[in-house]
């Protein structure tokens, strides 16, 4: 029988056997770049983690506009669990970015228009974070919270574009809608970045549920103490 | 969450095999490599799979130093997601012990 926890079982189960072809495919199966060498592969774990970086802060205005107009604790409680996640994510872009810029630039940092804008909204996102936790704990902090997740995601257009906006060591687009089609990449290296792309978005569905329940848990336990007090 | 961390758990398997045979075929496609300019300073040619014919284009070489790199990107992602997760399932646990309390006592207030 189909039931929710089945589903969320098959779906656990999918995105496990997924992972496990995602590492296979871009440790082993992926043909090494001619020019960039083996810290290529990089690429099979910072795009993904940036393409989710990205897509926690255009979820958590989504989550906040919800919010604002509903004022239902539950899309608050949604925001900031999306919010945690999404630092954690752009914390490790940036990790994972300056790894492989010291293999191939031979630098850890330099200030590239990609780099500088990622960094923005790694601060908007601890900006967040800081505001909730150290904020008024009544809802103006939700409200609070919510006006600066909506601002936050001005910022996405900019990383996405930014290559193509101003002179940067990245290159210009050549994965997604807007890209150039005539520098596709190869086509082994397309579908071990796809099926990574899908297996770590299946992983962020399940941490983010699961920081959901603990979210609501949490506002559960003090809602209740402070009815009792 | 005992399914997530048995996921968990399969995947660090799975990544530690990986490494081990990816590291055993970088070794060997390394020693292929240092055998084909063997052979090309004894004056043969030796053409690459896609046409090239110079040592930039030759995609037999791995650059082992570039290896660190790569699986340093991997390793301190899956240790930051890991200790996130451990992290959460702590606090899972405590919140549902509290809750599990709470109820208890509130039931227990109710009745007297």
């Amino acid at each position: 029988m189909l039931s929710r926890s089945n589903i969320y079982l098959g779906f656990i189960s999918l995105s496990s056997v997924l992972m496990v072809g995602s590492l296979y495919m871009s440790l082993i199966w992926a043909p090494t770049e001619i020019t960039l060498g083996d810290s290529q592969r990089i690429f099979y774990i910072h795009i993904p983690l940036a393409w989710l970086g990205m897509l926690s802060v255009i979820i958590l205005a989504v989550f906040s506009i919800a919010y604002l107009i509903t004022r239902n604790i539950k899309w608050d409680n949604l925001a900031y669990s999306t919010a945690e996640l999404g630092f954690i994510l752009i914390t490790l872009v940036l990790v994972t970015g300056m790894i492989w810029s010291k293999a191939e630039w031979t630098v850890w940092w330099t200030w590239d228009p990609k780099l500088t804008t990622t960094v923005i909204l790694w601060f908007i996102y601890l900006a967040y974070i800081m505001l909730r936790k150290y904020g008024p704990s009544d809802l103006r902090g939700a409200s609070y919270g919510a006006v600066l997740g909506i601002i936050g995601a001005i910022d996405v257009p900019m990383i996405y574009m930014a290559a193509n906006w101003w002179s940067s060591a990245h290159p210009e687009l050549n994965i997604g809608p807007l890209s150039d089609q005539s520098s596709s990449v190869n086509s082994e290296m397309m579908m071990t970045l796809l099926v990574s792309l899908i297996a770590y978005t299946m992983l962020y569905i399940i941490i983010l549920n699961e920081k959901y329940v603990v979210q609501k848990g949490t506002n559960l336990i003090d809602e209740t103490y402070k009815k009792i007090f | 969450m005992r399914l997530i961390k048995k996921y968990f758990k399969s995947l660090i398997l799975a990544l530690g095999v990986l490494s081990c045979i990816y590291i055993c075929f970088s070794s060997i496609s390394h020693i292929e490599a240092n055998e084909i300019h063997i052979v090309e300073n004894t004056g043969l040619a030796i053409v690459a799979s896609d046409g090239g014919d110079t040592e930039e284009n030759d995609p037999f070489i791995i650059k082992s130093d570039e290896l660190p790199y790569l699986f340093s990107a991997f390793f301190i992602t899956w240790i930051v997601l890991f200790a996130y997760i451990f992290i959460i399932a702590r606090n899972r646990k405590e919140i549902e012990s509290e809750l599990y309390t709470l109820k208890n006592s509130l039931e227990e207030n109710n009745s007297d």
